[in-house]
């Protein structure tokens, strides 16, 4: 049986990983031939804006502060 | 080594454990959630998985995803960059989608297994589509192809791979051709034009194709050109499906071939505007069959390899497969009963487990039978609580009875242990039919499957007499094993064979061994002893728009709704009362 964590444990342990994808996908730009290096920031506001939208779907009292930011 | 393969997040998520090496589950979400094709995470899946081995999630030495999330995501932004402006429109959807969740792979396996992150791995998806098949296959040294819509980057790839038992695995992909151009995407286009569902409908175009002649031939092959490395490439102003999310084809494209089929208007062959989509699915199924074999052909040449193995979603279709048997110069022919996405979860996890952690090869047991036991005793106390009669018989006399009842035109619910991984029903959750009568064909169509008219049904066969009824290519056996190759039905028993041989005089055949579903097999023989032929017709157990059933209820329900005569769950044989049920429609009334 697998043992269900609460919806923010869930968030929390999601965003402590995304680093490392992010990092995967930086790593794979700077190395990829035919110059996407300039992707990179691109990226990188992506993912962060995804790890935020991540966490505020798991803060419920967070998220109309950041509906509100965007 | 305990391995759990994960695929998810595109279209039928699925869940396989290795443990040690070998399979011993593997099951579609679909089956469990009973949401048709359900891309979720595979919770139910997973679980289902762990149970039956009694394992907690904490002693998995391994969680493999199918796919790279990274690389996915660079493609889909690489190609929403360079669509724009058009592209514009769709990039807030896409974004919300990729980095909303299906980037975050890593972090969902850890969060909902409880696992810690660094046992979460990945591979690539075309690599698993190669392990799924590779790996399963009886042979020791194989090409492979794989062939798909899309996975990271790559459409197709081919390679080769090495093994032995007790020794080292090694698969390579050598080569591939990459998003947008792809065979899978392709034929989904037209899939789409057709009105069918994308990822689903792709069998009613081969289907279709059957009925047409391939009179738009020349002006596919403008669509998908070859090139001159031996690989193809698309025409993109024929397509959408790189710049939109809800259109596969473009405005060219309904001037080449016409405006597309209104999904909610039958398709009836017999009619002009019927033979004209007829005729446009026969040209894309006819060019499609073209390019792989010429693939297939070349790389049968570069290897010089006996055996191919074939994976990924295009593996589905039995007409190619067939061809490629025939023409490319291979001796046999190897599809998993779960080439598509589904089947990578066993892919990746027998990858992880041969080539990551670089455990010596051990071969997989050749059958499908991977997924949740039917429990007898759950159909025999739905049938008491509702009033039907049931009876429990030993074996043999259950087989002659069913054996008779389907001579008698009796439509059986067959439900036999495991349940089968990957789409096609063969042999423990089919539906089982006299397959000599053409209306009985017209009847699962209209009332108890509830599908298109011009659909064919399949016909199960035992191994020793397939070459009686049907023209098997040396391989041939092989390749109808898990139902992944159409081959004619030998003309003097298509009359006898109506409900089960295509307008095109073709079946796509199970040739059933005795030592994968012995039961099956002794039931043929019981029906040959009775009709003179040891052929039956063979459909998935299950309603149109409905996942093949699993449980014993499943199966019972689906009974009472389609008006099936029998039902039977290994030892337990459940009758419809037909008298009774008008006597409480009457009382209803």
């Amino acid at each position: 049986m697998i043992r269900r964590k609460g919806r923010l444990r869930r968030q929390l342990i999601i965003a402590g990983s995304a680093s490392a994808t992010v990092a995967d996908l930086v790593r794979g730009l700077w190395h990829a031939s035919g110059g996407r290096r300039w992707m990179i920031p691109l990226v990188v506001f992506l993912c962060s804006l995804g790890v935020i939208l991540t966490l505020a779907a798991g803060v419920e009292a967070l998220a109309p502060f950041i509906y509100s930011i965007f | 080594m305990k391995i759990l393969g994960i695929s998810a997040f595109y279209h039928d998520a699925a869940a396989a454990l290795t443990i040690d090496g070998l399979p011993v589950a593997a099951v579609q979400e679909e089956r469990l959630s009973r949401s048709k094709n359900d891309p979720t995470f595979p919770m139910r899946a997973i679980e289902w998985c762990l149970d039956q081995a009694g394992l907690e999630p904490e002693a998995l030495d391994a969680a493999i995803f199918y796919e790279r999330p990274a690389l996915k995501f660079d493609r889909v932004l690489m190609t929403l960059l360079r669509g724009f402006p058009q592209s514009w429109r769709i990039f807030p959807k896409a974004m919300k989608n990729m980095v909303g969740e299906k980037l975050w792979v890593r972090g969902i396996v850890s969060a909902q297994l409880g696992i810690p992150a660094r046992r979460v791995h990945f591979t690539d998806h075309h690599l698993s589509h190669a392990a799924a098949a590779f790996l399963t296959a009886p042979t020791e040294e194989a090409a492979i192809l794989t062939a798909d819509g899309v996975g990271e980057w790559a459409t197709l790839t081919v390679g080769q791979g090495s093994k032995r038992p007790g020794g080292p695995v090694d698969i390579r992909l050598l080569r591939e051709v990459r998003f947008p151009h792809s065979l899978g995407l392709f034929y989904s286009a037209f899939t789409a034009w057709l009105g069918f569902p994308v990822n689903e409908g792709e069998y009613k175009v081969m289907g279709l194709a059957a009925y047409g002649a391939p009179r738009f031939a020349d002006e596919v092959r403008r669509i998908l050109r070859r090139t001159p490395d031996g690989a193809f490439s698309l025409d993109l102003g024929y397509f959408d499906y790189h710049r939109a999310v809800d259109a596969a084809y473009s405005r060219r494209f309904v001037d080449l071939f016409g405006p597309p089929r209104d999904r909610f208007e039958p398709i009836d062959p017999g009619t002009a505007q019927g033979r004209h989509y007829a005729d446009v699915a026969a040209s894309a199924q006819r060019v499609l069959e073209e390019v792989i074999v010429d693939i297939a052909t070349a790389f049968r040449k570069e290897t010089g390899l006996a055996d191919l193995c074939l994976g990924g979603g295009v593996a589905l279709n039995g007409v190619a497969n067939a061809r490629i048997l025939r023409e490319a110069g291979f001796e046999r022919l190897f599809v998993p009963s779960a080439p598509g996405d589904a089947g990578c979860a066993l892919g990746a996890a027998l990858w992880a487990d041969r080539i990551l952690f670089g455990q010596p090869h051990r071969d997989c047991p050749d059958h499908p039978f991977w997924g949740p036991a039917v429990e007898p005793d759950d159909l025999a106390r739905l049938a008491a609580e509702d009033g039907l009669a049931f009876e429990r018989a030993a074996e043999a006399d259950m087989i002659d009875n069913v054996a008779d009842a389907i001579g008698r035109g009796a439509v059986v619910g067959w439900m036999e242990g495991a349940v089968e991984f990957g789409p096609r029903a063969l042999g423990h959750r089919s539906i089982l039919a006299d397959p000599g009568d053409a209306a009985m064909r017209d009847r699962i169509n209209r009332d108890i499957k509830f599908r298109e008219s011009f659909r064919p049904f399949a016909p199960v066969v035992p191994v020793e007499q397939a070459a009686t009824f049907f023209e098997l290519p040396p391989g041939g056996a092989r390749l109808g094993r898990f139902m992944s190759g159409v081959f004619p039905v030998r003309p003097e028993w298509r009359d006898r064979l109506r409900a089960v041989t295509h307008v095109d005089g073709t079946a796509r055949v199970q040739v059933l061994e005795a030592a994968m579903a012995p039961r099956l097999h002794r039931l043929l023989g019981a029906y040959s002893r009775c009709h003179g032929i040891p052929v039956l017709l063979n459909t998935s157990f299950n309603i149109a728009g409905d996942p093949i059933v699993t449980s014993a209820a499943e199966g019972y329900s689906t009974f009472r709704r389609a008006g099936m005569d029998l039902l039977v769950a290994d030892d337990v044989v459940v009758r419809r009362d037909r008298a009774r049920q008008a006597q409480r429609m009457e009382v209803m009334a």
